[in-house]
């Protein structure tokens, strides 16, 4: 069954529900040793009315290092 | 086989499992497990390895974000690989449709159950904000050299 445009898919945004079609919609990736961090971007006219973070923990730092005495 | 000096592979989990007090006992709640919790800073904050306790102070604000932060789902206890003893949350630390507008970048790792709100570990990932999203922090491989927290 077709969509009609009153189905159109709505996103929730600081503008509240708008339809997804007439955002710009952009992600990017930072890369550390310690985490990677994926986050996507909903822009409306350059302003940004959503944006979420997923941030994965790779190696987390610092380990605690227990250290034996001596006599 | 010859005696070797060593740190016990065990003591380090039992510490993990708060057996040991070398001080005055702390009075502990109960035998289960504590709960931990997960509290987000500012970036213009200061939380590192001074931090003795959760504090409010230059933690985030905004649009559900609940003050204190987030519970860590704990169901897998300590365990020893090697003569490393490890533990990691056993699912990822999640906040939905928020809103944190200030630039964050750290996560205090603190337990809720202990009066004093006791540090365990801060953990950093690069300024940023949310708006009108998602966060999800999802934890490490639990292993002796990726796990959360490692006792070497």
């Amino acid at each position: 069954m077709a969509l009609s445009s009153e189905d159109e898919p709505l996103i929730y945004t600081t503008l509240g529900n708008i339809p997804v079609s007439g955002l710009d919609y952009s992600t990017y990736w930072e890369i550390t040793d310690d985490t990677i961090k994926f986050t996507e971007v909903y822009k409306q006219d350059e302003e940004i009315v959503k944006s979420s973070s997923h941030i994965y923990f790779l190696k987390p730092t610092p380990d605690l290092n227990l250290f034996q005495g001596e006599f | 086989m010859a005696n070797s000096q060593a740190m016990c592979t065990s003591f380090k989990q039992d510490l993990l499992n708060g057996l040991h007090a070398f001080g005055t006992s702390v009075v502990r709640a109960g035998t289960g497990a504590d709960t931990f919790k997960g509290a987000l800073y500012l970036a213009t904050g200061s939380v590192g390895a001074a931090t003795a306790a959760y504090s409010a102070t230059n933690e985030v604000t905004g649009a559900n974000y609940t003050a204190t932060g987030a519970t860590v789902t704990n169901a897998t206890a300590p365990t020893t690989s090697g003569t490393t003893a490890f533990w990691t949350p056993s699912a990822s630390l999640t906040w939905t449709t928020v809103t944190l507008a200030t630039a964050f970048d750290a996560l205090l790792l603190y337990n809720s159950t202990a009066a004093g709100k006791n540090s365990v570990a801060v953990y950093t990932f690069g300024s940023q904000t949310v708006t009108a999203g998602n966060l999800t922090l999802t934890m490490p491989t639990n292993d002796s050299s990726t796990g959360l927290l490692r006792l070497a």
